[in-house]
């Protein structure tokens, strides 16, 4: 088999491990070497499904001992196999990164044989890389769950990013589809990582000679839709991971049906990709907004609101902190708003040392006015409706959010068919439950008042 | 009043020198860009002391942030963009520190919109740069950039493709980068944007173009969201994209 079968086969069998940011490190390139990395990550080229691609991203091998049932590559299913040599993956990344393909190498594997002679394999490809071709490019390693310390601090000091997968977000989903993969086996080396990376950042401090171990940090991949879990799971757990094991990124990755199992989604189910969109909506929210995963979902609603966005639909649940004044408020109070992020409430502060704005200013620090208008004032003035109340927000959000309708009223029909039942208390008044027939009559009554 | 200015960076500092040093309304105005009306004019004589005398005091009276602000802005070429330029170093002059955080004047907001679009399409290119092998080890790329980025992303390519001889040919704005591999580069105009003939049994770009079509997933189809960061038309030089093999 050639270079170019093998690289159809094992990239086709690589393209579900969705993380493929290339971010991180700053490494600026060697006098009479090749390569860079640039700590925003760049990305280099999208595929026909949206996603982005910056890094040469493969299997080493896709001929596995294991039999997990989610995954394309298990023993049991029939799919062309083949392997690399680790000096053929070296070759492919460099003559790639020549041609400003890249950004440097993601490189995974089916378990060959045994964890450890798996990831010995993959330590001298990337040695090939960094001690023979000099190459200063990103490298992202999958480190294989089960695999000894020895080996894991050999394949810190030559990556810059490592990924442990989590594979599903309950041990006993694990123990079901993937019972090869023992959960300590994935938890313990995603906590010794984590530990070697504190000590070397505490070593780093004292002398910048010291050696660098992920400098780019560590993540993980988790499949949503499989099994029956609770986005609150899912949640509670990515938090955990931010918080416990200080990791940089968690992936979600809505489940493809690829195999028959009798407890997983039937071949004909279509990916969850909406709620896979709520869960990345929701992950942002807790690493750039402060939120905690309790705030956005709680034990009496476990699941994201797929109608409408995570941050929408926390405001809507908490109208009594809001409207929030664009010129008084702090920076996580201004990020409460939805339709304002990070880069407009950096915007908004700094254009406030020139003077109060108005509206015209806080649309120029490119806040989004559709969703900001009701939940905000601006120097005391509210753009939004004259009656505040969740109901109709609701209803207009959803209009604005692509939903296809044209009247407000077909919003409400819609309500109204769905049976929906929202009880919620603003300050001042006491907001009419909701129900069937009457959820017509009563929302155009609220308009109207 | 307008004063024309050739098209360098140059010119267009001594056209803001000679814009200061008159009392009167003028407007800058590119050669290029530039179309006779009723309205008087004279062209400004490209005097490289003067420029640098605005640098200087536009560096101190407003840091190092403002003469990079005003440089990418410039480098997006648009129309009227001049004009906003000099009321924008004014308002330096005047409020003694970079005011590229007061969105809410008009002429900040215009500066900035326009900064930022220079910025993101540098960092897009850093990624669509293809580079194609000709013989003897020389690797040449194509680009069309709508703004004149070749000057902010050369050091870049320098530093990562140190030991590494190529050209970067900007096809929009007639200019050629050429890098010998040891640290010498050198940024000149392209005069004649030949067809080149290249080694089309170059196995890897085959490869990577056979690569680009395995990893997409096909349920997950999106063609709005890739055209939204890969706009269409770069394609025709970003290679597993282009003609020859689409």
């Amino acid at each position: 088999m050639d270079i170019k079968q093998k690289l159809e086969i094992l990239g086709d069998a690589a393209k579900y491990d969705v993380s493929c940011a290339s971010s991180g490190v700053n490494r600026s390139g060697k006098s009479g070497a090749l390569g860079s990395t640039s700590k925003c990550g760049i990305c280099h080229t999208w595929t026909d499904d949206g996603r982005c691609m910056s890094l040469l991203k493969i299997l080493m091998s896709n001929v596995c001992v294991y039999d997990c049932a989610y995954c394309q590559n298990r023993r049991s299913n029939d799919v062309p196999r083949a392997s690399f040599t680790p000096r053929e993956i070296a070759e492919l990344t460099i003559q790639f990164y020549r041609r400003n393909y890249i950004e440097g190498l993601f490189l995974s594997s089916a378990v060959l044989g045994t964890p450890e002679k798996t990831m010995e394999l993959m330590i001298y490809a990337l040695q090939i890389l960094r001690r023979e071709y000099r190459f200063g490019g990103y490298i992202h390693v999958k480190v294989i769950p089960g695999a000894p310390s020895e080996l894991i601090d050999q394949i810190g000091v030559l990556a810059d990013r490592v990924s442990v997968n989590m594979e599903l977000p309950t041990k006993s989903a694990l123990q079901l589809f993937a019972p090869d993969k023992k959960h300590e086996a994935i938890i313990h080396p995603m906590q010794y990582i984590s530990d070697r990376c504190d000590e070397t950042a505490l070593e780093r401090r004292k002398s910048r000679f010291a050696e660098r171990f992920v400098p780019g940090g560590q993540s993980t991949q988790m499949i949503v839709g499989a099994s029956r879990e609770r986005d609150l799971n899912i949640l509670r757990l990515s938090e955990g991971m931010y918080e416990q094991m200080k990791l940089k990124r968690v992936y979600y990755s809505a489940y493809i049906p690829v195999g028959n199992h009798p407890q997983l989604p039937a071949l004909i189910t279509k990916p969850p990709l909406l709620r896979e969109h709520r869960l990345y909506q929701a992950d942002w929210l807790m690493r750039f907004y402060y939120f905690k995963a309790n705030e956005i979902v709680t034990e009496q609603n476990p699941d994201l609101d797929l109608e409408l966005d995570p941050k929408c639909n926390y405001a809507l649940n908490h109208l009594d902190l809001y409207p929030i004044e664009i010129n008084t408020a702090d920076y996580e109070m201004l990020l409460r708003i939805p339709g304002i992020g990070p880069k407009s409430a950096r915007r908004i502060i700094a254009a406030r040392k020139y003077g109060r704005l108005d509206e015209n200013g806080l649309k120029k620090t490119g806040a989004v006015m559709k969703r900001a208008k009701y939940f905000s004032t601006v120097n005391g003035k509210y753009y939004g409706l004259h009656s505040f109340t969740p109901d109709v927000i609701r209803c207009l959000l959803r209009d604005g959010n692509g939903n296809g309708q044209i009247s407000m009223l077909d919003d409400i029909k819609q309500l109204e068919n769905e049976q929906k039942e929202m009880i919620l208390i603003n300050s001042n008044t006491l907001v009419p439950l909701l129900s069937g027939a009457n959820a017509y009559a009563e929302a155009e009554a609220i308009l109207h008042s | 009043m307008l004063i024309i200015y050739d098209n360098t960076f140059t010119g267009f500092l001594t056209a803001v020198f000679d814009a200061f040093c008159t009392r009167d309304e003028v407007e800058i105005i590119c050669e290029s860009r530039f179309m006779p009306t009723l309205e008087s004019y004279t062209i400004s004589q490209t005097n490289k002391e003067k420029a640098h005398k605005v640098l200087a005091v536009l560096e101190e009276k407003a840091g190092k942030s403002a003469v990079d602000t005003v440089y990418t802005t410039w480098l997006s070429h648009r129309d009227g963009i001049d004009t906003v330029l000099v009321d924008y170093i004014k308002l330096c002059m005047k409020m003694e520190h970079d005011p590229i955080d007061m969105r809410q004047n008009e002429t900040v907001y215009k500066v900035a919109k326009t900064a930022r679009n220079v910025s993101e399409e540098c960092h897009r290119f850093l990624g669509f740069i293809r580079f194609r092998k000709l013989e003897d080890d020389i690797f040449i790329a194509d680009m069309t950039p709508d703004n004149d980025i070749l000057p902010l992303i050369k050091r870049h390519f320098i530093d990562r493709f140190h030991d590494q001889k190529f050209m970067i040919r900007d096809l929009s704005y007639k200019r050629i980068l050429m890098y010998d591999g040891k640290g010498h580069s050198v940024v000149g105009k392209l005069s004649d944007a030949a067809v080149l003939d290249y080694a089309n049994n170059d196995e890897f770009e085959h490869m990577w173009c056979s690569y680009y079509k395995v990893m997409t997933i096909k349920e997950r189809l999106n063609p709005r969201c890739q055209m939204n960061f890969m706009p269409k038309k770069y394609w025709k030089n970003i290679i597993e994209k282009s003609p020859i093999y689409a």
